[in-house]
Protein backbone atom coordinates (compact mmCIF):
# COMPACT_ATOMS: atom_id res chain seq x y z
CA UNK A 1 0.00 0.00 0.00
CA UNK A 2 1.21 3.48 -0.83
CA UNK A 3 0.54 6.04 1.92
CA UNK A 4 1.12 9.79 1.69
CA UNK A 5 1.34 11.80 4.92
CA UNK A 6 0.90 15.58 4.65
CA UNK A 7 1.76 18.22 7.23
CA UNK A 8 2.67 21.90 7.03
CA UNK A 9 6.37 21.55 6.19
CA UNK A 10 6.70 17.77 5.85
CA UNK A 11 8.83 17.79 9.03
CA UNK A 12 6.71 16.44 11.87
CA UNK A 13 4.93 14.00 9.55
CA UNK A 14 8.28 12.39 8.72
CA UNK A 15 8.36 11.03 12.29
CA UNK A 16 5.06 9.23 11.74
CA UNK A 17 6.14 8.05 8.29
CA UNK A 18 9.11 6.23 9.76
CA UNK A 19 6.93 4.49 12.33
CA UNK A 20 4.30 3.45 9.77
CA UNK A 21 6.98 1.94 7.53
CA UNK A 22 8.51 0.10 10.50
CA UNK A 23 5.15 -1.31 11.55
CA UNK A 24 4.25 -2.44 8.02
CA UNK A 25 7.60 -4.18 7.72
CA UNK A 26 7.17 -5.87 11.12
CA UNK A 27 3.91 -7.50 9.98
CA UNK A 28 5.45 -8.41 6.63
CA UNK A 29 3.35 -6.08 4.49
CA UNK A 30 4.65 -4.07 1.63
CA UNK A 31 4.15 -0.34 2.18
CA UNK A 32 5.71 2.75 0.72
CA UNK A 33 5.18 5.82 2.88
CA UNK A 34 6.24 9.39 2.30
CA UNK A 35 5.88 12.77 4.01
CA UNK A 36 5.31 15.99 2.05
CA UNK A 37 4.42 19.60 2.83
CA UNK A 38 0.89 20.84 2.18
CA UNK A 39 2.25 23.18 -0.48
CA UNK A 40 3.54 20.28 -2.59
CA UNK A 41 0.48 18.04 -2.16
CA UNK A 42 -0.73 18.98 -5.64
CA UNK A 43 2.35 17.32 -7.16
CA UNK A 44 1.25 14.01 -5.65
CA UNK A 45 -2.07 13.62 -7.47
CA UNK A 46 -2.92 9.99 -8.14
CA UNK A 47 0.46 8.65 -7.01
CA UNK A 48 -0.84 7.17 -3.73
CA UNK A 49 -3.48 4.79 -2.43
CA UNK A 50 -4.45 6.87 0.59
CA UNK A 51 -3.49 10.17 2.17
CA UNK A 52 -3.23 11.00 5.88
CA UNK A 53 -3.26 14.63 7.03
CA UNK A 54 -1.58 15.92 10.21
CA UNK A 55 -4.03 17.26 12.81
CA UNK A 56 -2.53 20.77 12.92
CA UNK A 57 -3.65 21.37 9.35
CA UNK A 58 -6.96 19.52 9.59
CA UNK A 59 -8.72 22.56 8.15
CA UNK A 60 -6.98 21.69 4.87
CA UNK A 61 -8.29 18.11 4.64
CA UNK A 62 -10.87 18.84 1.94
CA UNK A 63 -8.41 20.94 -0.01
CA UNK A 64 -5.72 18.24 0.11
CA UNK A 65 -8.25 15.54 -0.73
CA UNK A 66 -9.15 17.42 -3.91
CA UNK A 67 -5.47 17.77 -4.80
CA UNK A 68 -4.32 14.18 -4.25
CA UNK A 69 -7.51 12.57 -5.53
CA UNK A 70 -7.40 9.55 -3.20
CA UNK A 71 -9.20 8.71 0.08
CA UNK A 72 -7.94 11.25 2.61
CA UNK A 73 -8.46 11.66 6.33
CA UNK A 74 -7.03 13.46 9.33
CA UNK A 75 -4.83 11.54 11.77
CA UNK A 76 -6.07 11.42 15.36
CA UNK A 77 -4.14 13.83 17.60
CA UNK A 78 -3.09 11.16 20.06
CA UNK A 79 -1.87 8.87 17.27
CA UNK A 80 0.06 11.73 15.73
CA UNK A 81 1.59 12.79 19.05
CA UNK A 82 2.82 9.30 19.92
CA UNK A 83 3.83 8.59 16.30
CA UNK A 84 1.75 5.43 16.61
CA UNK A 85 2.67 3.62 13.39
CA UNK A 86 0.29 0.74 14.02
CA UNK A 87 -2.80 2.91 14.55
CA UNK A 88 -1.96 5.13 11.59
CA UNK A 89 -1.35 2.11 9.34
CA UNK A 90 -4.66 0.60 10.37
CA UNK A 91 -6.40 3.90 9.73
CA UNK A 92 -4.85 4.00 6.26
CA UNK A 93 -5.95 0.42 5.59
CA UNK A 94 -9.51 1.13 6.70
CA UNK A 95 -9.51 4.26 4.56
CA UNK A 96 -8.47 2.29 1.50
CA UNK A 97 -11.30 -0.14 2.22
CA UNK B 1 -15.36 27.53 29.70
CA UNK B 2 -16.87 24.88 27.46
CA UNK B 3 -19.17 27.44 25.85
CA UNK B 4 -16.24 29.76 25.10
CA UNK B 5 -14.27 26.85 23.63
CA UNK B 6 -17.18 25.81 21.43
CA UNK B 7 -17.79 29.36 20.24
CA UNK B 8 -14.12 29.97 19.47
CA UNK B 9 -13.80 26.68 17.64
CA UNK B 10 -16.91 27.46 15.68
CA UNK B 11 -15.44 30.79 14.57
CA UNK B 12 -11.72 30.07 14.33
CA UNK B 13 -12.05 26.90 12.30
CA UNK B 14 -13.95 28.52 9.41
CA UNK B 15 -11.59 31.51 9.45
CA UNK B 16 -8.58 29.21 9.12
CA UNK B 17 -10.38 27.34 6.37
CA UNK B 18 -11.28 30.54 4.52
CA UNK B 19 -7.70 31.81 4.77
CA UNK B 20 -6.41 28.49 3.46
CA UNK B 21 -8.81 28.55 0.54
CA UNK B 22 -7.93 32.14 -0.34
CA UNK B 23 -5.77 31.27 -3.34
CA UNK B 24 -3.99 34.60 -3.71
CA UNK B 25 -2.95 34.85 -0.08
CA UNK B 26 -1.70 31.27 -0.06
CA UNK B 27 0.17 31.68 -3.33
CA UNK B 28 1.92 34.76 -1.98
CA UNK B 29 2.86 32.88 1.18
CA UNK B 30 4.13 29.81 -0.73
CA UNK B 31 6.00 31.95 -3.24
CA UNK B 32 7.68 34.11 -0.66
CA UNK B 33 8.57 31.21 1.63
CA UNK B 34 10.02 29.35 -1.37
CA UNK B 35 12.81 31.92 -1.78
CA UNK B 36 14.04 31.61 1.82
CA UNK B 37 16.74 29.06 0.86
CA UNK B 38 18.01 31.53 -1.74
CA UNK B 39 18.19 34.29 0.86
CA UNK B 40 19.92 31.93 3.29
CA UNK B 41 22.64 31.28 0.69
CA UNK B 42 23.00 35.03 0.21
CA UNK B 43 23.19 35.49 3.97
CA UNK B 44 25.90 32.86 4.36
CA UNK B 45 28.12 35.30 2.50
CA UNK B 46 27.79 37.62 5.50
CA UNK B 47 29.29 35.05 7.85
CA UNK B 48 32.95 35.78 6.95
CA UNK B 49 32.24 39.50 7.38
CA UNK B 50 30.61 38.82 10.73
CA UNK B 51 33.52 36.65 11.84
CA UNK B 52 35.94 39.32 10.63
CA UNK B 53 34.20 41.88 12.83
CA UNK B 54 34.12 39.39 15.72
CA UNK B 55 37.85 38.64 15.69
CA UNK B 56 39.16 41.86 14.12
CA UNK B 57 42.92 42.27 13.74
CA UNK B 58 44.72 40.59 10.86
CA UNK B 59 41.83 38.25 10.10
CA UNK B 60 39.36 41.16 9.92
CA UNK B 61 41.66 43.03 7.55
CA UNK B 62 42.10 39.94 5.37
CA UNK B 63 38.30 39.49 5.15
CA UNK B 64 37.91 43.15 4.21
CA UNK B 65 40.49 42.81 1.45
CA UNK B 66 38.61 39.87 -0.05
CA UNK B 67 35.09 41.10 0.61
CA UNK B 68 34.15 41.09 -3.06
CA UNK B 69 34.80 37.33 -3.28
CA UNK B 70 32.76 36.59 -0.16
CA UNK B 71 29.90 38.80 -1.25
CA UNK B 72 29.83 37.67 -4.86
CA UNK B 73 26.89 35.24 -4.57
CA UNK B 74 24.85 37.95 -2.79
CA UNK B 75 24.50 39.84 -6.06
CA UNK B 76 22.74 36.85 -7.63
CA UNK B 77 20.70 35.72 -4.61
CA UNK B 78 19.45 38.28 -2.10
CA UNK B 79 20.04 41.24 -4.39
CA UNK B 80 17.74 39.88 -7.10
CA UNK B 81 15.37 37.95 -4.84
CA UNK B 82 12.16 39.44 -6.28
CA UNK B 83 12.95 37.75 -9.58
CA UNK B 84 12.66 34.39 -7.85
CA UNK B 85 9.61 35.31 -5.79
CA UNK B 86 7.84 36.44 -8.98
CA UNK B 87 8.39 32.97 -10.43
CA UNK B 88 7.24 31.06 -7.36
CA UNK B 89 4.17 33.24 -6.68
CA UNK B 90 2.89 32.94 -10.27
CA UNK B 91 3.71 29.22 -10.42
CA UNK B 92 1.95 28.59 -7.13
CA UNK B 93 -1.22 30.43 -8.17
CA UNK B 94 -1.23 28.70 -11.57
CA UNK B 95 -1.01 25.36 -9.78
CA UNK B 96 -3.90 26.29 -7.52
CA UNK B 97 -5.99 27.11 -10.60
CA UNK B 98 -4.77 23.83 -12.15
CA UNK B 99 -3.59 25.69 -15.23
CA UNK B 100 -1.65 23.88 -17.93
CA UNK B 101 1.86 25.29 -17.63
CA UNK B 102 2.57 26.72 -14.18
CA UNK B 103 6.31 27.06 -14.77
CA UNK B 104 5.70 28.94 -18.02
CA UNK B 105 3.59 31.43 -16.08
CA UNK B 106 6.38 31.62 -13.51
CA UNK B 107 8.82 32.58 -16.25
CA UNK B 108 6.28 35.08 -17.56
CA UNK B 109 6.11 36.74 -14.15
CA UNK B 110 9.93 36.88 -14.07
CA UNK B 111 9.92 38.62 -17.42
CA UNK B 112 7.40 41.21 -16.23
CA UNK B 113 9.42 41.63 -13.05
CA UNK B 114 12.53 42.45 -15.07
CA UNK B 115 10.60 44.89 -17.26
CA UNK B 116 9.17 46.66 -14.22
CA UNK B 117 12.23 46.75 -11.98
CA UNK B 118 15.24 47.13 -14.24
CA UNK B 119 16.11 50.62 -15.40
CA UNK B 120 17.86 50.84 -18.74
CA UNK B 121 20.30 53.64 -19.32
CA UNK B 122 18.95 55.14 -22.56
CA UNK B 123 22.29 56.47 -23.71
CA UNK B 124 24.17 53.31 -22.95
CA UNK B 125 21.79 50.43 -23.41
CA UNK B 126 24.28 47.96 -21.96
CA UNK B 127 23.92 49.43 -18.48
CA UNK B 128 21.08 48.02 -16.42
CA UNK B 129 20.23 49.26 -12.97
CA UNK B 130 19.00 46.18 -11.15
CA UNK B 131 18.96 47.52 -7.59
CA UNK B 132 15.13 47.36 -7.53
CA UNK B 133 15.17 43.60 -8.11
CA UNK B 134 16.13 43.09 -4.47
CA UNK B 135 13.82 43.60 -1.52
CA UNK B 136 12.32 46.70 -3.17
CA UNK B 137 10.83 44.52 -5.88
CA UNK B 138 9.19 42.00 -3.58
CA UNK B 139 5.80 43.71 -3.48
CA UNK B 140 5.93 44.26 -7.25
CA UNK B 141 6.51 40.53 -7.66
CA UNK B 142 3.44 39.89 -5.51
CA UNK B 143 1.27 42.24 -7.60
CA UNK B 144 2.46 41.08 -11.02
CA UNK B 145 2.99 37.45 -10.03
CA UNK B 146 -0.74 37.27 -9.32
CA UNK B 147 -1.78 39.59 -12.15
CA UNK B 148 0.07 37.63 -14.85
CA UNK B 149 -1.79 34.47 -13.87
CA UNK B 150 -5.17 36.22 -13.62
CA UNK B 151 -4.78 37.87 -17.03
CA UNK B 152 -3.69 34.63 -18.67
CA UNK B 153 -6.55 32.79 -17.01
CA UNK B 154 -9.05 35.34 -18.30
CA UNK B 155 -7.77 34.96 -21.86
CA UNK B 156 -7.82 31.17 -21.74
CA UNK B 157 -11.30 31.18 -20.18
CA UNK B 158 -12.74 33.36 -22.95
CA UNK B 159 -10.76 31.59 -25.63
CA UNK B 160 -9.03 34.79 -26.70
CA UNK B 161 -6.13 32.77 -28.01
CA UNK B 162 -4.58 31.68 -31.26
CA UNK B 163 -6.14 28.36 -32.21
CA UNK B 164 -4.31 25.83 -34.29
CA UNK B 165 -5.83 23.13 -36.47
CA UNK B 166 -6.17 19.75 -34.74
CA UNK B 167 -3.42 18.26 -36.87
CA UNK B 168 -0.83 20.44 -35.12
CA UNK B 169 0.93 18.61 -32.23
CA UNK B 170 -0.42 19.68 -28.82
CA UNK B 171 3.01 20.95 -27.67
CA UNK B 172 3.10 23.42 -30.53
CA UNK B 173 -0.53 24.50 -30.31
CA UNK B 174 -0.21 25.08 -26.56
CA UNK B 175 2.74 27.38 -27.03
CA UNK B 176 0.75 29.38 -29.58
CA UNK B 177 -2.26 29.44 -27.29
CA UNK B 178 -0.27 31.25 -24.63
CA UNK B 179 1.14 33.77 -27.08
CA UNK B 180 -1.63 36.39 -26.88
CA UNK B 181 -1.97 36.44 -23.07
CA UNK B 182 1.81 36.60 -22.76
CA UNK B 183 2.03 39.49 -25.18
CA UNK B 184 -0.68 41.35 -23.25
CA UNK B 185 1.22 40.81 -19.99
CA UNK B 186 4.44 42.16 -21.42
CA UNK B 187 2.70 45.16 -22.99
CA UNK B 188 1.07 45.93 -19.64
CA UNK B 189 4.38 45.67 -17.78
CA UNK B 190 6.13 47.87 -20.34
CA UNK B 191 3.31 50.44 -20.18
CA UNK B 192 3.43 50.58 -16.36
CA UNK B 193 7.23 50.80 -16.32
CA UNK B 194 7.38 53.56 -18.91
CA UNK B 195 4.52 55.56 -17.41
CA UNK B 196 6.24 55.52 -14.02
CA UNK B 197 9.61 56.47 -15.45
CA UNK B 198 8.25 59.18 -17.75
CA UNK B 199 5.64 60.88 -15.58
CA UNK B 200 6.72 60.08 -12.03
CA UNK B 201 10.43 60.12 -12.83
CA UNK B 202 10.97 56.96 -10.82
CA UNK B 203 10.48 53.21 -11.12
CA UNK B 204 7.34 51.23 -10.33
CA UNK B 205 8.91 49.42 -7.32
CA UNK B 206 9.92 52.75 -5.78
CA UNK B 207 6.34 54.05 -6.14
CA UNK B 208 4.92 50.87 -4.58
CA UNK B 209 7.42 51.03 -1.71
CA UNK B 210 6.57 54.66 -0.94
CA UNK B 211 2.85 53.82 -1.00
CA UNK B 212 3.38 50.89 1.36
CA UNK B 213 5.91 52.67 3.55
CA UNK B 214 3.57 53.13 6.54
CA UNK B 215 2.57 49.45 6.52
CA UNK B 216 6.14 48.27 5.99
CA UNK B 217 7.63 50.29 8.82
CA UNK B 218 4.80 49.54 11.27
CA UNK B 219 5.27 45.77 10.93
CA UNK B 220 8.77 45.98 12.38
CA UNK B 221 7.65 46.98 15.85
CA UNK B 222 7.45 45.30 19.20
CA UNK B 223 3.64 45.60 19.11
CA UNK B 224 3.26 43.90 15.75
CA UNK B 225 5.55 41.04 16.82
CA UNK B 226 3.72 40.65 20.15
CA UNK B 227 0.31 40.51 18.44
CA UNK B 228 1.53 38.04 15.80
CA UNK B 229 3.07 35.66 18.34
CA UNK B 230 -0.06 35.91 20.51
CA UNK B 231 -2.32 34.94 17.59
CA UNK B 232 0.03 32.14 16.53
CA UNK B 233 0.01 30.60 19.99
CA UNK B 234 -3.75 31.02 20.35
CA UNK B 235 -4.37 29.18 17.07
CA UNK B 236 -2.21 26.30 18.32
CA UNK B 237 -4.42 26.07 21.42
CA UNK B 238 -7.19 25.11 19.01
CA UNK B 239 -4.93 22.57 17.35
CA UNK B 240 -4.31 24.65 14.24
CA UNK B 241 -0.85 25.34 12.84
CA UNK B 242 -0.53 28.94 14.04
CA UNK B 243 2.54 30.00 12.09
CA UNK B 244 1.27 28.49 8.85
CA UNK B 245 -1.89 30.56 9.14
CA UNK B 246 -0.51 33.92 10.32
CA UNK B 247 2.49 33.76 7.97
CA UNK B 248 0.35 34.49 4.94
CA UNK B 249 0.14 38.04 6.28
CA UNK B 250 3.55 38.70 7.79
CA UNK B 251 5.98 36.58 5.73
CA UNK B 252 6.35 39.12 2.87
CA UNK B 253 7.27 41.83 5.39
CA UNK B 254 9.67 39.67 7.40
CA UNK B 255 11.46 38.57 4.24
CA UNK B 256 11.67 42.12 2.94
CA UNK B 257 13.33 43.12 6.23
CA UNK B 258 15.81 40.24 6.01
CA UNK B 259 16.78 41.16 2.46
CA UNK B 260 17.14 44.83 3.39
CA UNK B 261 19.40 43.86 6.28
CA UNK B 262 21.50 41.63 4.02
CA UNK B 263 21.80 44.42 1.45
CA UNK B 264 22.84 46.88 4.17
CA UNK B 265 25.49 44.51 5.52
CA UNK B 266 26.83 43.80 2.03
CA UNK B 267 27.12 47.56 1.49
CA UNK B 268 29.11 47.90 4.72
CA UNK B 269 26.25 49.52 6.65
CA UNK B 270 24.53 48.23 9.79
CA UNK B 271 21.29 46.23 9.54
CA UNK B 272 18.16 48.11 10.63
CA UNK B 273 15.36 45.59 10.98
CA UNK B 274 14.64 43.18 13.81
CA UNK B 275 11.50 41.28 12.74
CA UNK B 276 12.90 38.88 10.14
CA UNK B 277 11.88 35.31 9.50
CA UNK B 278 14.88 34.08 11.44
CA UNK B 279 14.05 36.36 14.37
CA UNK B 280 10.65 34.73 14.60
CA UNK B 281 11.84 31.13 14.37
CA UNK B 282 15.29 31.49 15.93
CA UNK B 283 14.18 33.39 19.06
CA UNK B 284 10.42 32.95 19.46
CA UNK B 285 9.88 29.36 18.29
CA UNK B 286 13.04 27.73 19.64
CA UNK B 287 12.42 23.96 20.02
CA UNK B 288 8.96 24.47 18.49
CA UNK B 289 5.90 26.62 19.11
CA UNK B 290 5.69 27.60 22.77
CA UNK B 291 9.42 26.86 23.27
CA UNK B 292 8.63 23.68 25.17
CA UNK B 293 12.10 22.12 25.53
CA UNK B 294 12.32 22.36 29.33
CA UNK B 295 8.71 21.29 29.64
CA UNK B 296 9.55 18.17 27.63
CA UNK B 297 12.44 17.44 30.01
CA UNK B 298 10.06 17.86 32.98
CA UNK B 299 7.66 15.45 31.26
CA UNK B 300 10.41 12.87 30.71
CA UNK B 301 11.14 12.89 34.44
CA UNK B 302 7.50 12.96 35.50
CA UNK B 303 5.94 10.48 37.91
CA UNK B 304 2.83 10.37 35.70
CA UNK B 305 3.31 7.62 33.13
CA UNK B 306 1.15 9.31 30.49
CA UNK B 307 3.35 12.42 30.63
CA UNK B 308 6.71 10.68 30.71
CA UNK B 309 5.89 8.42 27.75
CA UNK B 310 4.97 11.41 25.57
CA UNK B 311 8.01 13.33 26.79
CA UNK B 312 10.26 10.51 25.62
CA UNK B 313 8.65 10.45 22.18
CA UNK B 314 8.98 14.23 21.88
CA UNK B 315 12.44 14.98 23.25
CA UNK B 316 14.62 14.35 20.19
CA UNK B 317 12.34 16.09 17.65
CA UNK B 318 12.06 18.99 20.14
CA UNK B 319 15.81 19.55 20.07
CA UNK B 320 15.42 20.09 16.33
CA UNK B 321 12.49 22.46 16.63
CA UNK B 322 9.64 19.99 16.05
CA UNK B 323 7.22 19.73 18.96
CA UNK B 324 3.98 18.41 17.44
CA UNK B 325 4.26 15.28 19.64
CA UNK B 326 4.09 17.57 22.68
CA UNK B 327 1.38 19.85 21.33
CA UNK B 328 -0.91 16.94 20.48
CA UNK B 329 0.32 14.54 23.14
CA UNK B 330 0.43 16.57 26.35
CA UNK B 331 -1.81 18.01 24.85
CA UNK B 332 -1.40 21.77 24.58
CA UNK B 333 -4.73 21.86 22.79
CA UNK B 334 -7.64 23.07 24.92
CA UNK B 335 -5.53 22.45 28.00
CA UNK B 336 -6.64 24.82 30.78
CA UNK B 337 -3.39 24.24 32.71
CA UNK B 338 -1.12 25.19 29.81
CA UNK B 339 -3.19 28.00 28.30
CA UNK B 340 -1.54 30.85 30.23
CA UNK B 341 2.16 29.93 29.86
CA UNK B 342 1.76 28.64 26.29
CA UNK B 343 -0.05 31.72 24.96
CA UNK B 344 1.38 34.54 27.08
CA UNK B 345 4.91 33.23 27.74
CA UNK B 346 6.08 33.62 24.12
CA UNK B 347 4.61 37.15 24.04
CA UNK B 348 6.85 38.09 26.98
CA UNK B 349 9.84 36.43 25.27
CA UNK B 350 9.01 38.38 22.10
CA UNK B 351 9.05 41.70 23.94
CA UNK B 352 12.34 40.84 25.70
CA UNK B 353 14.02 39.64 22.48
CA UNK B 354 12.83 42.61 20.46
CA UNK B 355 13.96 45.10 23.08
CA UNK B 356 17.30 43.31 23.50
CA UNK B 357 17.93 44.03 19.82
CA UNK B 358 16.36 47.49 19.77
CA UNK B 359 18.61 48.62 22.63
CA UNK B 360 21.69 47.19 20.90
CA UNK B 361 22.36 44.56 23.55
CA UNK B 362 22.16 41.82 20.90
CA UNK B 363 23.16 42.26 17.25
CA UNK B 364 20.45 42.51 14.60
CA UNK B 365 19.84 39.79 11.98
CA UNK B 366 22.32 39.92 9.09
CA UNK B 367 19.88 38.19 6.72
CA UNK B 368 18.43 34.72 7.04
CA UNK B 369 19.72 31.49 8.57
CA UNK B 370 18.56 27.87 8.38
CA UNK B 371 16.08 26.68 10.97
CA UNK B 372 15.22 23.33 12.62
CA UNK B 373 18.51 23.42 14.54
CA UNK B 374 19.17 22.95 18.28
CA UNK B 375 18.44 26.02 20.46
CA UNK B 376 20.76 28.97 19.86
CA UNK B 377 22.25 27.79 16.55
CA UNK B 378 19.87 29.63 14.26
CA UNK B 379 20.11 32.74 16.45
CA UNK B 380 23.91 32.66 16.23
CA UNK B 381 24.07 32.02 12.47
CA UNK B 382 21.52 34.77 11.97
CA UNK B 383 23.47 37.46 13.83
CA UNK B 384 27.03 36.10 14.23
CA UNK B 385 26.71 37.29 17.82
CA UNK B 386 27.16 34.82 20.68
CA UNK B 387 24.83 36.97 22.80
CA UNK B 388 22.02 36.08 20.38
CA UNK B 389 22.51 32.38 21.12
CA UNK B 390 22.41 33.19 24.83
CA UNK B 391 19.17 35.14 24.30
CA UNK B 392 17.56 32.21 22.45
CA UNK B 393 18.52 29.81 25.24
CA UNK B 394 17.42 32.37 27.83
CA UNK B 395 13.95 32.36 26.20
CA UNK B 396 13.77 28.58 26.48
CA UNK B 397 14.78 28.70 30.14
CA UNK B 398 12.31 31.51 30.88
CA UNK B 399 9.55 29.47 29.24
CA UNK B 400 10.58 26.52 31.41
CA UNK B 401 10.09 28.69 34.50
CA UNK B 402 6.67 29.81 33.22
CA UNK B 403 5.61 26.23 32.57
CA UNK B 404 6.89 24.81 35.87
CA UNK B 405 4.07 25.73 38.31
CA UNK B 406 1.35 24.96 35.76
CA UNK B 407 3.02 21.67 34.89
CA UNK B 408 3.22 20.67 38.56
CA UNK B 409 -0.51 21.30 38.96
CA UNK B 410 -1.30 19.29 35.83
CA UNK B 411 1.06 16.50 36.86
CA UNK B 412 -0.58 16.18 40.29
CA UNK B 413 -3.92 15.86 38.54
CA UNK B 414 -2.56 13.20 36.14
CA UNK B 415 -0.95 11.19 38.96
CA UNK B 416 -4.22 11.26 40.88
CA UNK B 417 -6.14 10.05 37.78
CA UNK B 418 -3.64 7.26 37.14
CA UNK B 419 -3.91 6.12 40.77
CA UNK B 420 -7.70 6.07 40.55
CA UNK B 421 -7.57 3.94 37.41
CA UNK B 422 -5.17 1.52 39.07
CA UNK B 423 -7.32 1.34 42.19
CA UNK B 424 -10.33 0.58 40.01
CA UNK B 425 -8.45 -2.19 38.22
CA UNK B 426 -7.37 -3.70 41.50
CA UNK B 427 -10.92 -3.52 42.81
CA UNK B 428 -12.13 -5.35 39.70
CA UNK B 429 -9.43 -8.00 40.03
CA UNK B 430 -10.16 -8.53 43.70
Amino acid sequence: MKILVVCNAGMSSSILVKKIAEYAQSIGEDASVQAVSSASASDEAGKWDVCLVAPQIRYMVNDIKAKVGVPTDCVDMRVYAMADGKAAYEQAKALKG
Amino acid sequence: MQAIQNALQKWLFPIAQKLEQQRHLQSVKDGVVAIIPIIIIGSFCMIPVGLGNLFGGGFGAWVNDHILIFNFPTYFTTNIMSLFSAFFIAESLAKRYEMKSPSMLGIMAMLCQVVLCVKVDAENSMIFDITSLGSEGLFVSIIFGLLVVEITRMFVKHNWTIRMPDSVPPMVSESFMSLIPFAVNVILAVAVALLCQTYAGTTFPKIIISLLAPAISSMDSVWAVAIIIFLTQLLWVFGLHGAAITQSVWAPFAITYAAENAAAVAAGATPEHIFTYGFYFGFLQVSGSGMTLLLVIMMCRSKAKSLSSIGKVGIVPSIFGINEPIIFGLPMIMNPYMLVPFVLGPVICAVISYEAMATGLVSLPLGEAPGFLPPGFQAFLLTMDWKAAVLAIFNVVLMGIFYYPFFKAMEADEVRKEREIEAQKEAQNA
